[in-house]
């Protein structure tokens, strides 16, 4: 058997020899002492074969067969080329509506006199300083944290696509 | 195609395929699903599967695809990364956590962690009992790199297991 095992490692052996080891480990018989870590792998492969599908399976697919395939309903053309001029005049009117708020949020700004907010006091303006690099490098860290996350999510993901 | 050869023909292979889906999603309901869009798949376009050699080998392939899909767009994950990214330093992921010591599961995540391809070819051949040509056009992977890449698994998972009796 021992012999039998290292081919299988080797990526050797043949399915019916594949099938006697399998069939070794999971007789319930005592395993000889060398062999006893190799016995949960084999025990593992016997197991999940015993997996299998919910009872309900086949009722709830063949329910589904016989129902009638949605159909791709097609519109006529009139109320394509409706739709569309609609669309676009819709699109135009939210631009110009857009367009005129930002003009007026931006006339807004310009009338403030940022002078009357300016920190005179260096000692202040230091401390104001540094609070916010502060805060500005607790964010980078909390985004270096939540890119590396993501990038482990998207290797899963990556590895089959190669 | 009738419903007749459908279920002495494709029906049998159900839970082969919701073992290789289950692989790769993680979660039986989830596998169950991408098996049974394979199957609404395939019966939909039952007057082009007579075009078709291996209908296994197709619906292998569908449910590898299949459950590719799922796992993107719901942005699961089953078994943290082994490469990239080094965050050993950051908080364990819920799937570490919960790992239990139990031999068994051991083996389980000694699989999981090996590369996608690797795991796939692994399970067809060990769990499944499927050839190399039958995995090869599976998979859409020339029969020598199949050979190659199950050597490999096999020693990863040989390495893994003297891991875990040490």
């Amino acid at each position: 058997m021992k012999a039998l095992i290292n081919k299988y490692f080797e990526g050797e052996t043949s399915l019916e020899e594949e099938a006697q080891i399998r069939e070794y480990f999971n007789s319930g018989e005592p395993v000889a002492e060398d062999l006893r870590e190799f016995q949960p792998l084999f025990q593992h492969f016997s197991a999940e074969r015993e997996m299998v599908l919910s009872d309900d399976f086949d009722e709830t697919l063949f329910q589904k067969m016989e129902a009638p395939q949605a159909k791709v309903v097609r519109m006529s053309t009139w109320p394509k080329q409706l739709l569309r001029i609609a669309a676009i005049g819709a699109v135009l009117v939210v631009a110009m509506i857009f367009f005129q708020k930002s003009n007026t949020s931006q006339a807004q700004t310009a009338s403030i006199d940022w002078s009357k907010y300016e920190i005179k006091d260096e000692k202040v303006a230091y401390e104001e300083t540094v609070k916010a690099l502060k805060l500005l490098s607790s964010k980078l860290n909390k985004g270096t944290k939540k890119a590396g996350e993501e990038m482990k999510e998207l290797e899963k993901v990556g590895k089959y696509l190669n | 195609m009738n419903q007749q050869d459908f279920k002495t023909k494709i029906l049998p292979i159900k839970n082969r395929l919701f073992r290789f889906a289950l692989g790769i999603v993680g979660q039986a309901a989830e596998a169950e699903d991408v098996v049974q869009e394979v199957f609404i798949k395939l019966w939909n376009n039952r007057n082009q599967m007579a075009e078709i050699v291996n209908v296994e080998a197709w619906c292998i392939t569908a449910t590898r695809n299949l459950s590719i899909d799922k796992l993107r767009s719901k942005h699961q994950r089953m078994v943290p990364m082994s490469a990239g990214f080094d965050l050993s330093d950051q908080a364990a992921t819920p799937y570490e956590t919960t790992v239990s010591h139990d031999v068994f599961d051991q083996v389980r995540n000694l699989m999981n962690r090996l590369p996608d391809k690797q795991r796939d070819i692994m399970q067809l051949r060990d769990i499944e009992g499927l050839s190399y040509q039958e995995i090869a056009e599976s998979l859409n992977v020339p029969m020598d790199q199949v050979k190659v890449y199950l050597f490999r698994a096999r020693k990863a998972v040989r390495e893994g297991l003297v891991g875990i009796r040490n």
